[in-house]
This record gives structure tokens, sequence and C-alpha cells, in this order.
């Protein structure tokens, strides 16, 4: 008996060596010990955090982390590309809910399931404008003013199931007046000239776009569309302040090829961790808009899941699930 | 006054000074180099300007831009290939001065009319931002479709010999930018299940395929560009001062358009080089001589392209709102030093606003120093024995493509599209058209939709708009003039034959 | 042949590629949905049927002066083995380039285009340049530019 046992547990030792030996070669202590590279798959606010994370992340790892911009195809370039590298750590992407919204809408042969997600680093959230000739100040305002009349409400969205158009949809269905709604799609980053012009009625986009145009007194920003305010339009309320219920925000973060082993998962969270927390990461962080928002493997996995069935459903409900 | 005098202080720091200085000197080494642009360069000197004060890091941006813009005239003339698409419309006249042994004159010129076109365009946005400014926000998408329909008119203007031909090579450029997402629906098109082809043609690995790989296709023959040029004595000869006079209201104008073009959010400086050129042509005594090697034909792009510099901070300063690639990384720099653009900046941060525009004089001196300085070695290239010169553009557009996205995909389309452009070539098809349509194409698509969208598809929104009715007006003048004259040579040209 | 004869082909070839694009356009991408929206379809549609009403004016053009302009057609010889040359190296290159890294196979194309295509003979010229230029470029783009050059999967060097 004592006998079995003693065996046992030498075969389990051995089978254990024998796994580590042959399956995870590359997972020694002194990961990294060559420059780890990031794929970028935006350009813009994506492609600006990542430049600034990987140089804070560099000096935690003591290699250079290289930010590689492969854009296209609404992420699908970049993300084929990492998944087809060998799952040892030194090849990472800088993802996004883009993973589960471009999963959904089809046409990519991957989802969120062929990664194992490192670390989340930040969230952004998006921002309703008007213009403030409207005299609207908050969401109520809108919706009574909408639903009182025949017009439709133009609603500028960067093009159709993007993340804009999805947070948008989202948040007039709440509100009740998603069949008032025209959506009107145009290049990135115009918004807050379209809205000045009267040309569209209202739009959803990232804060820093509006807040020079807050200050001046030119746009009314009505809602932010996550559970808590941010700090860079600290007075604008939330969506769910003003009784819509609604709580989507997009988060970004590294993720590797699945298979890579965890304690280089381990080793890469820590260094995102610690570049969360550095000055110059929240400094950016409060000039660009966005949130630093470390979460390690585990719970980011989760949010992904979790991000993966909401999506899944909205997209179905637009009409643009697959 | 006194703000001024502060911002100025600023950026006559050594420090900002040398930031600037660092920056023109990579943009122009971007630029000049066939196959780099300086968009690549923009996004490698973002992260250094992270650990700076905020006025030499705008300072190093700004010079970047500046000097990238002014560096792609280099290659365009010297090779007849185009450092960027803004230099496309510079080698029609740029190259063939070259093969005559005139390059030094007509790079000389090119600074001096980048020079100029760059400090006017900065000079009309100092006094009339803001007025601009509102300008611009009429641009809506009905606006700015007709705006580039009468930039694709110019197309009649290019075509050389036959305008079906250049017609036909247009509509090829249109095409070849529909593969891809298609960005107003987010659906692929055209790439036949490809995840590769998702991403489309880039215009920067088209145009480098475009003009490189028949250069090195040639060059085999022993009859190629470089090989001409070489056949004539290299001087380096500067382009006198009476001369550049006599082109004095040639540049205003163009500096004009230039600006004006930048100012409208979505153009950008290949467009404005492109309308440039046609006027120079259409206004010039001598129309026979463009296109073979007319100097006009250089200071006209030359002064536009680099006053859409100046333009395009109009609506970058005020608005928020980035004209182009290039531009939006400007504007990233800008954001990470918190200073964020919009009606805004002139209440919040003023001192950084003049030290821009110190920062943008400054970066003028320091493209006419080292171009005219740098002239008189970037004319030895010349000397270079044509197999090896042709071996290194291979290697450095090679890298140029690859930079562009770090994809194998756009080095497959380089060697595909360059070879295409070869044989058209070869049946004497001008390929610039092709650029055009490829840098318009898009643009005219995804506002002509928009614009219907908001009109929900009624016409209306193009004809009840006086600036679309101009332009579209202008356009269809330009393309029944030219087909007019074209008939009119055919049938005096069969009239001589019988 | 003749210029003209050239244009036919061209004239032809354009045509064929119209009309493919036009089916290809016509049915793998959707029509829009009406007030407003043209959809994805409508523009690549659109430029295929100008390709094929463009090229049959060409056609018809050319086959109308063919005698008159046969007279000043000047030649031009179309180098098809080096075009076809230079393809295929930019292709393999392509292909090679993730597998064994910018630093090996960038001398391997200089070398095969200086040889084949350009006609180098001295091993001095083509050593000194298929290492000048890698070396040079690594150098100056790679380390000191900070350009992002390919790395390999199957061997890396650098």
């Amino acid at each position: 008996m004592k006998m079995r046992t003693a065996m046992g547990g030498g075969i389990a030792v051995l089978a254990a060596a024998a796994v580590l030996a042959a399956g995870v070669p590359q997972a020694r202590a002194e990961f990294p010990e060559k420059p780890v590279e990031m794929t970028v798959l935006f350009g813009g606010t994506a492609s600006t955090i990542a430049q600034v994370l990987s140089e804070t992340m560099a000096g935690e790892l003591g290699e250079p982390v290289v930010p590689v911009s492969r854009t296209g195809g609404g992420g699908a370039v970049g993300y084929s590309h990492v998944m087809a590298t060998a799952p040892d750590g030194y090849s990472i992407v800088w993802n996004s809910n883009s993973v589960n919204t471009t999963a959904h809408i089809g046409r990519v042969p991957y989802s969120y399931e062929d990664f194992v997600p490192i670390a989340r680093v930040s969230e952004e959230t998006p921002a309703l404008a008007v213009s403030a000739e409207k005299g609207w100040t908050g969401l109520q305002d809108m919706a009574r003013a909408v639903s009182g009349s025949d017009d439709h409400l133009k609603v500028g969205i960067s093009g159709k199931g993007s993340f804009t158009h999805l947070v948008s949809a989202a948040l007039f269905d709440a509100m009740g007046i998603a069949d008032n709604v025209t959506f009107i799609a145009y290049g990135d980053g115009k918004a807050p000239v379209e809205l000045l012009a009267g040309r569209i009625d209202a739009a959803i986009q990232w804060p820093g776009q509006f807040k020079s145009y807050l200050d001046s007194g030119d746009l009314n920003v009505l809602a932010v569309t996550g559970a808590k305010r941010i700090d860079l339009l600290p007075d604008v309320p939330t969506a769910q302040e003003q009784g819509v219920d609604i709580d989507i925000t997009m988060w970004r973060g590294l993720a590797a090829p699945k298979g890579t082993p965890a304690p280089v998962v381990a080793r890469l969270a820590a260094a995102a961790e610690a570049a969360t927390q550095s000055e110059e990461f929240r400094k950016a962080a409060g000039n660009i808009g966005f949130m630093p928002a470390y979460a390690g493997p585990e719970e980011f996995a989760a949010v992904i899941a979790r991000d993966d069935a909401f999506y899944a459903g909205l997209l179905d409900k637009l009409g643009l699930g697959k | 006054m006194e703000m001024f005098l502060h911002a100025a202080q600023l950026a006559l720091d050594p420090w900002a000074v040398g930031a600037v200085g660092l920056g023109t000197f990579i943009g122009l080494v971007f630029g000049s180099i066939p196959g780099l642009t300086f968009t690549v360069a923009l996004a490698l000197a973002l992260p250094i300007t992270f650990a700076m004060d905020s006025i030499p890091a705008t300072g190093l941006l700004l010079g970047t831009y500046i000097g990238g813009m002014t560096g792609g005239s280099v290659s365009a003339i010297l090779l007849g290939i185009p450092g960027t698409p803004s230099a496309a419309a510079t080698v029609i006249d740029g190259h063939p001065m070259a093969k005559r042994g005139e390059a030094s004159i007509a790079l000389g010129a090119a600074v001096v009319a980048s020079v100029f076109g760059g400090l006017f365009s900065l000079l009309v946005m100092i006094v009339s931002v803001n007025l601009v400014s509102r300008l611009a926000i009429g641009f809506g998408p009905a606006e700015i479709f007709a705006l580039v329909v009468f930039g694709l008119s110019t197309i009649c203007g290019l075509c050389g010999g036959s305008m079906l031909k250049g017609l036909l090579s247009g509509v090829v450029g249109l095409m070849i930018m529909t593969v891809g997402m298609d960005q107003i629906e987010g659906v692929p098109r055209m790439t036949f299940g490809s995840i590769s082809l998702m991403q489309g043609v880039s215009l920067l690995v088209a145009m480098i395929g475009l003009f490189a790989v028949p250069f090195i296709i040639e060059a085999s023959s022993g009859t190629g560009g470089a090989a001409d040029a070489r056949a004539t004595r290299v001087r380096a000869e500067m382009p006198g001062l009476r001369l550049l006079m006599s082109k004095g209201w040639l540049m205003v104008r163009c500096a004009l358009l230039g600006t004006g073009i930048g100012a409208i959010p979505g153009t950008g400086g290949a467009i404005a080089s492109f309308l440039a050129y046609d006027h120079a042509r259409r206004m010039s005594p001598e129309k026979a001589s463009f296109g073979k090697g007319n100097l006009d034909g250089v200071i006209a792009p030359e002064t536009a392209n680099n006053a859409v510099t100046g333009g395009t901070m109009i609506p970058l300063l005020s608005l928020g709102i980035p004209g182009d690639p290039a531009t939006a990384i400007v504007l990233a720099g800008l954001m990470i030093h918190g200073i964020s653009p919009g009606p805004a900046l002139f209440m919040n941060h003023a001192t950084e606003v003049y030290g821009m525009y110190a920062a943008i004089v400054l970066a003028y001196f320091w493209v006419l120093g080292l171009q005219l300085a740098g002239i008189r070695l970037f004319v030895h290239v010349l000397k270079i024995p044509r197999e090896l010169l042709a071996a290194g553009v291979l290697v450095l557009c090679l890298i140029g493509a690859w930079s562009v996205r770090n994809s194998v995909f756009d080095i497959y389309a380089m060697g595909v599209i360059g070879v295409l452009a070869y044989l058209l070539v070869a049946l004497r098809v001008p390929i610039t058209p092709i650029i055009l349509g490829m840098v318009l194409g898009p643009t005219i698509e995804n506002e002509f939709r928009t614009a219907l969208m908001l009109s929900g598809g009624s016409s209306d929104i193009f004809l009840h708009s006086p600036v679309a009715l101009l332009f579209l007006g202008l356009a269809a003048l330009v393309i029944v003039l030219q087909t007019v004259g074209e008939l009119r040579l055919r049938a005096y040209k069969q009239k001589v034959n019988a | 042949m003749t210029g003209s004869r050239k244009d036919l082909v061209l004239g032809s070839v354009l045509f064929a590629l119209g009309a493919a694009w036009s089916w290809a356009a016509w049915t793998t991408l959707s029509p829009g949905f009406g007030g407003g929206d043209i959809g994805p379809r409508a523009f690549p549609l659109a430029f295929g049927g100008l390709l094929m009403g463009l090229s049959a004016l060409f056609l018809g053009v050319t086959l109308s002066r063919d005698g008159a302009a046969a007279a000043e057609a000047e030649e031009e010889r179309i180098l098809w083995g080096p075009a076809l040359l230079l393809m295929a190296e930019i292709g393999l290159y392509g292909a090679l380039l993730e597998r064994i890294g910018f630093l090996l196979a960038t001398p391997l194309l200089v070398l095969a285009v200086l040889a084949l295509n350009l006609k180098v003979r001295r091993p001095a010229v083509l050593i000194g340049m298929a290492a000048g230029m890698t070396l040079g470029c690594w150098l100056l783009f790679g380390q000191l530019l900070g350009i992002y050059l390919a790395r390999g999967s199957w061997i890396n060097l650098g």
C-alpha cells in the first residue's frame, strides 16, 4: 500500500517533470530574455495608450516591449497574426472588446477563447453630446423632445457595427426612443463639427473630443454611459443617475495566444499592474481621457466572457449578428 | 503681445530649437527617401516626445511634419518616385527637369516654394483662424464630395497623350480603393474571404509600387529614367533670385489654394498639389511644355502642399479635427501633453499656441538651411551606377512598404501593383491618375453616402448647396473644356495627315 | 505588335476586368436598404461599369483610327522577363521575411536582383551591396530610428 502510494507519487512527479520539459520549455524563470512584441490593432487613442504602456512595462520587465502596429479589418488582421504566433509570451496583443464584437458580426476565424487574457489595463467611457443650441441639459429633455415630434433624431456614429454604434443603439433603446433615431455614419473624429453645424443632432464619442467644446460652451454633454462619472468630465452625470439603465465602457488590455504558460502570463500581468500604477501612465490617462483599470488574469477573463454574452445579444437585436 | 513674447522665449530656448531641428531633420530624411513617408516618421517621433516639455514636444512633431512634407520632392525630382502622395504631382515636371540636368534648379525652386507656401499659410492661419474655421464648419459631406469631384476632374489634365487612357487609369485607382472593409457598413468588400485583403490596399504601398517598381524594371534594360539623367552632367546650380521673383504671383495663388484645401478636414496635401498643378498648367502660356519639365509644374504643387501644413493646423487647433493620418498623430502628441485642441484652446493654452506658431517658423528656417545645404549632396545620387541605385531603391521601398503596417501583405501588394504599373507605363497609360483615384476614391464614396443618409436619399442636399454647386460646375467646366480641346486637336491632326 | 494592336489588347483586358469586377460586386455585396442608404455595392458596381464603358469607347476609338495611327506608333518593347522575375523575387522575399527575418532575407533579395535582373557579375560588388545595404538599413532604420524590422520565426539574427 505504502509502496503503491510512493510509486504513484513518483509517477506523478515524473509526469509533471515530463510535461514541464516537453510542453512548456520556454517557461523558464528568467522570462523575458528577449524583447516582447505587442501587436496594436488600431491607430489613434489605442496606439497612443499602447506606446505609453509599453514604455513603462519595459522598465518593469527589463526587456523592451515593442509596439508593432498591425491595423486593418477592424482588428482582424492583428488578432489573426497573434493567434498564429508561438504561445511563449513574446508575442502579445493590445486588445479591446473589439474581440467580442468582430467575432459576433462574423467573418473572422477566431473568438476571445483563442486568447489567454493577461490583464485589463484601461477603460474608456463614451459620452453623449448635443449642440448647446438644442437647450437640452439631460437625457430626459432629449427623450421628451424626440418622442413629442415626428422628426427622427440624426445620430452620428463612426460606422455600422462600430463601438459608437452599439453604445448609441443600447442607450436609445434603454431611453425608449430607439424608433425615432436615424444613424448617420461619418469619418472618425468629425463629431463635434457635425454637431456644431447642425447636420446631426447627437453623437456618442470619446470624451476627449468634446472636452474643449464643453469648456467653450458650444456643446452640451448629456451623459456618460458607464456606471461611474469620469475624471475628465466630472460634472457630467452618468446615464444611470438619470434613470436610464445602461453601463457600457470599452476596456483595453493584453492577451496572448492560447497555450501561453501561466507563469509567463503572471509575469506580464505583474508588469502591466506596475505600469498602470506609474506616475507617467496616470498622467497620460488624465490628459487623453481614459481610466487606468487594472484587473488580473482571472478577473479579466470573467469580464471578457460577460461582455461576449452581452454583445452577442445586442448585435442580434440590431440584426448585425451572424 | 506679452504672451507672444513669453511663448517666443520658450520656443527659442536652445532645447526647443534643437527639438524642432531634430524633427525637421527626421522629417526630411523620411520624406526624401523613396518608400518612407512622414506618417511613419511621426509615429516614431511621438514616443520620444512623451518625456519632453510641451513646447519642445510639439516643436519636434511639427518639425517632422513640415520636414516630411518638404522632403517628398527630393526623390520625386531626382528619381521620379514621389516621397509622399503629396509630391506625386511634382514628379510630372520635376523629373523631366532632372533628366535634362536641371535637378538642382528644380530642387532649389521646390525648397523655396515650400518655405514660401508654409510661411504664407501660417500667416493666414494667425490672422484668420476663427474666420476660416467657421467657414470650414460649413463644409459638410455634400460640399466635400463636390470639392473632391472637382479634384478628380484634374485627371483630364494629367493624361499626356490620350484622355481616355488617363480616365481608364483613374477608374482603376478608384476600384483598387474599394477593396477592404467598407467604412460605413463595416463589411468586407471584394476580399473573397481573405483576412489579408480585409486591410485593403494602402495608398502609400500602392504609390511605392507604382513609381519605384517600373524604375527598377527599366533599369535592367539600360534605358531607365536614371540612365537618362546620368547621361547629362550633374550640376549643382541654384535657381536665381530673379527667376524665383518672377514666379511670385503663381506662388501666392497656389499658397492660397493650398491653405484653403488644408483647412477643410478630410482633404489634404495630394488633392491640393494636383489642383495647383492643373491651375498652373491652365494659366500658363506654354501649356505644351508641361509634362516635359516646366518649372511652374514644380513650383505650383510644392507651394500648395506645404501651404496645406498651415491650412490643416486651422481645423486641428481650432476644431480638434485632424485632416489626415499625419495630423492625427500630431493631435495625439498635443493631447498627451494636456493640450486639448478645440474652441477653448486659445483661452486655455494661448502660450502653447504661440509657441507652436514660433516652432513652425523655426522649422521652415531649418528646412531652408538643411535643404539648401543638402541639394549639393542630393544631386550626387544621380552619379551612382544605375544598377546599384536600382537595387538600393528596391530595398528602401520594401522597408517603406513593410513599415506602413508591418504586414507582409503590403510587400506582395507592392510587387503585384508595381509590375502591373510597369505594363501600363510600357503601354503609354499614364499612372499618375491611379494615384489621384486612390487618394480621392474613399472620400468621394464616403462623403456621397453620408450626404444621402443625411438627406434621406434626396439629391437636394447637393442641389441646394451653393458651394457644392460651384465645385460641381467647375468640374463639369474642366471636363467639357478638355474634351473639346482634345477633339479639336484630333481633327487638326487628321487634317494635317490628310 | 504595333501600338494600336497593343491598345486593342489593353482595351479588351480592361473590359474583361470591368466585367469580372462588376459580376463579383453584384454577387458578393449587398444592396442598400433605400431611404438614403445606397449600400456597400453601389460604388464598386458603378466603377466596374465605368471601366467597361470607357474601355469599350477606347476600343471603338482605336479601331476607327487603326490605319492612320499605325504609322506613328513608336515601338517600345515590353520587358516581360525582367518584370515577372522581379515580381517573383518580391513575392519570395515576402514569404521569407517573417520566417528568416530582415537580416537574412534582404541580402538574398539584393543578390538575386543584382545578379539576375541587373546582370552584375563582379563578386565584390554583389557581396558588398548585399551586406552593405542590409547592415546599413538595419543600423540606420532598425537601431537608430527605431523602425520595426521583421523578425524571423524559423531563425532570427540580431
